[in-house]
């Protein structure tokens, strides 16, 4: 067999420019860090040196142990976890570990003091590190709850599932899922919690229905296949990504490298809990700011955040998400204050092209603990890589800054115009087929009759705005799009290949430059406070000339 | 060989034929396959389709090994609850193949193509592709002194297989000396 070595030890992950960063940038272990030790069946704090597995897996609705204040000196008590009922999944994730020969485990739920917030949040801002320091990620993918098990067997302890023959001498088996295919329609991949704990992990040990799976950063393996055996019988069970028979390659080739993709995949997920929005992607946002050389806020980068960030669309119907753990109201600006699937649907990164896009150049964040502006968060680019070790220490600094603010309100001057908007059009190009037609469309914005613009809207959101003539509504500018930067445009039929766009404002407008318009914001505006409605693009010189004022607006 | 087609079910409707005689010959044909082309660039030939018949034939000749395997991979894998269409029609996949010096396949992963014969040719949904494979164990038994690809292994009967588990992490792990 062959040592895949450092590229195992070390992993890296790529960046949206093609610049790669280490997947953990320390090895050393997050402070306060907890682990079951296997030999002594008990939950330790971990040893300076510890080399531990970690488990993912999902919770369910069912009750079981966890680690509490009150039960924190009982699981310390060495082979305590011999004498008391743990969960099934638990307990075959501590026999698994010690088959690969290691001695200590990490579980959320017996490793982080469940009723002790202070300590829960400190924990959830080091998840990056508990995943990308840990040998590797047990992922138990065939149960629906933390009682499931690992193995799926049957009442006499046998596996079920593969079928053998003998034909004219020879033996064969049925093939089970590949490993993707057993990810995919588990409810373990539906979780919004599991997303960082598969895409922050070093390697992955997967137990499926049918079998186990291995995946690291250059092979991977499944039980029931052998990927040749040489002409001396011996046999090699992995299969390289770039082996041309490979059916059961490593997963870190589905990680998203542009952070865009990496939130519509997360928010494609399920939370049990509102008040998890960030938390359950946090450590993820900490390790792509390495890679776009950028922190994240409300989980929009902070660099783009009017260019590129505030431009996000529903692909689904969205619900308004519930407040934070202390009660707080998640900002309507960012996906994160709803619930449902989101994309982006802006395509340019240049970082250039994004400075060619502002339009608002100063903005505060006002929040829990104070306010930061713009100003003070010197991010050296948009897309480039760190250049020197000051650059670094900047971005360090900047970034630290962010860690932690959920909510929050934006405050800057920007252009704004009242307009009416029409119903939607969209429907009379889409198939009913088409993913998201029935819950999103595009709505004219008209303005004296003439439409200049248009604006993505769900239906619900609609008919709470009253649609149609007599009602204006309030636009503000974002950012403005042309040169360089691809206007906001909606594919007409996004389930195809071909590239049919949908125009977003009156032909007769094509005279001239047709991708010289604004990104705006629909907003509703509630004792002061705007709040986000929906997203569009309008004719750059029709707005000119629409008799727009500059406002200063409180975003909430 | 001629024998082993089978009628082309778009054209034989409910007239096709399937008989457990021939399993033994199929057998053949998968150990020499037929090639279909060839891709001198990356040393890959393509074989032929394997014509295999109707899947209600397939399944009432429980005697026969080879009809019981693929009537069983078709159950486990099929989609439950999804409307029928009719008659099923089943082939061995075409594959990629590096065949031996001496013609035979050396990749023995085996796909299966179930269909309705309708005009169209509409795929059964399964879960996952449906395929099989020659136990890795055995394949000193085709008969050539080279290198195989794409074999199976049986799962240990209990849970999972320690051996496994160790192989695969201290491949990729031994380098960390902490454990």
């Amino acid at each position: 067999m062959r040592t895949h070595g450092a590229v195992c030890n070390q992993p890296v992950r790529k960046g949206p420019s093609g610049n790669q960063f280490p997947l953990s940038n320390s090895s050393a272990l997050p402070v306060g860090l907890r682990v079951i030790d296997i030999q002594e069946q008990r939950v330790i704090h971990a040893p300076t040196t510890c080399r531990y597995v970690v488990l993912s897996y999902v919770w369910g609705s069912t009750n079981f142990l966890q680690l509490t204040k009150e039960m924190e000196h009982q699981l310390q008590i060495p082979g305590i976890l011999r004498k008391i009922p743990v969960p099934k999944t638990i307990s075959n994730s501590i026999e698994a570990t010690g088959m690969i020969g290691a001695r200590y485990l990490w579980v959320d739920s017996l490793c982080i003091l469940q009723d002790d917030q202070e300590e829960k949040v400190a924990q959830i801002q080091k998840m990056d590190k508990i995943y990308a320091n840990s040998l590797l990620t047990i992922v138990a993918a065939g149960g629906m709850h933390a009682d499931a098990g690992l193995w799926n067997t049957n009442s006499n302890g046998v596996r079920v599932g593969q079928i053998r023959e003998e034909v004219h001498g020879l033996n064969f088996i049925s093939a089970g899922p590949d490993l993707m295919k057993t990810l995919e329609k588990s409810v373990w991949i539906q979780r919004a919690w599991t997303y960082q704990e598969y895409v922050l992990s070093r390697r992955l040990l997967v137990f499926g229905e049918y079998q186990a799976y291995y995946s690291c950063e250059s092979a991977g393996f499944a039980e029931d296949y052998v990927h040749r055996v040489s002409s001396n019988g011996t046999q090699e069970l992995q299969a390289a990504a770039d082996d041309e028979f490979s059916t059961s390659v490593s997963v870190a080739h589905q990680f998203p490298t542009f952070w865009p993709s990496m939130i519509r995949q997360y928010t494609n997920r399920s939370l049990s809990f509102d008040s998890d929005g960030l938390n359950a992607l946090s450590g993820v946002l900490q390790n792509f700011s390495q890679g776009i050389n950028d922190g994240f806020l409300c989980g929009l980068p902070v660099s783009t955040l009017f260019e590129v960030g505030l431009l996000w669309v529903p692909s689904r119907t969205l619900r308004k998400r519930g407040p934070t753990s202390v009660g707080s109201q998640f900002p309507s600006w960012s996906w994160v204050g709803w619930v449902g699937e989101v994309s982006f649907e802006v395509g340019n990164e240049d970082s250039d092209a994004i400075l060619d896009a502002r339009v608002i150049t100063e903005w505060s964040v006002s929040y829990e603990h104070g306010i930061l502006r713009s100003t003070d968060l010197h991010f050296p680019s948009a897309a480039g890589q760190l250049s020197s070790s000051a650059s670094s220490t900047i971005w360090k600094a900047a970034n630290s800054s962010l860690q932690g603010i959920q909510t929050g309100y934006l405050y800057f001057t920007t252009k704004s115009a009242m307009f009416t908007i029409e119903e939607s059009y969209w429907n009379q190009f889409v198939t009913p087929d088409d993913f998201d037609c029935k819950h999103n469309g595009l709505y004219r914005i008209l303005h004296e009759g003439t439409w200049i613009g248009s604006v993505h809207l769900e239906h619900s959101t609609a008919r709470n705005l009253s649609v149609g003539p007599g009602h204006t509504h309030e636009f503000i500018v974002l950012a403005r799009s042309g040169g360089r930067v691809e206007p906001l445009r909606i594919p007409e039929r996004p389930q195809t290949e071909e590239s049919n766009w949908i125009l977003l404002f009156d032909e007769g407008l094509l005279e001239q430059y047709q991708e010289d318009v604004y990104d705006v914001m629909l907003v509703i505006v509630e004792q002061d406070v705007a709040y986000r409605r929906g997203i569009g693009q309008i004719h750059r010189d029709s707005w000119d000339n629409a008799g727009w004022q500059l406002t200063k607006i409180q975003l909430g | 060989m001629e024998q082993l087609q089978h009628q082309n079910p778009l054209n034989a409707g409910a007239s096709a034929f399937h008989s457990c005689d021939i399993c033994g010959e199929l057998i053949e044909q998968l150990i020499w396959p037929s090639i279909d082309w060839v891709d001198e660039e990356r040393g890959f030939e393509s074989t032929e389709a394997i014509n295999f018949g109707w899947l209600d034939s397939i399944i009432e000749n429980e005697q026969c090994s080879l009809c019981r395997l693929v009537a069983r991979i078709f159950e486990q894998t099929r989609v439950k609850d999804t409307d029928h269409l009719g008659r099923i029609y089943c082939f061995f996949s075409k594959t990629s193949i590096r065949p031996s010096t001496t013609r035979k396949r050396r990749n023995w992963s085996i796909g299966l193509d179930f269909y309705y014969p309708t005009v169209d040719k509409k795929m059964v949904p399964t879960i996952w592709q449906p395929s099989f494979r020659l136990l890795a164990s055995d394949s000193s038994a085709i008969g050539i002194d080279e290198e195989v690809f794409e074999l199976g292994q049986a799962l240990s009967p209990g849970y999972a297989d320690a051996a496994f588990l160790r192989a695969c992490f201290d491949m990729c792990a031994h380098a960390w000396s902490c454990l």
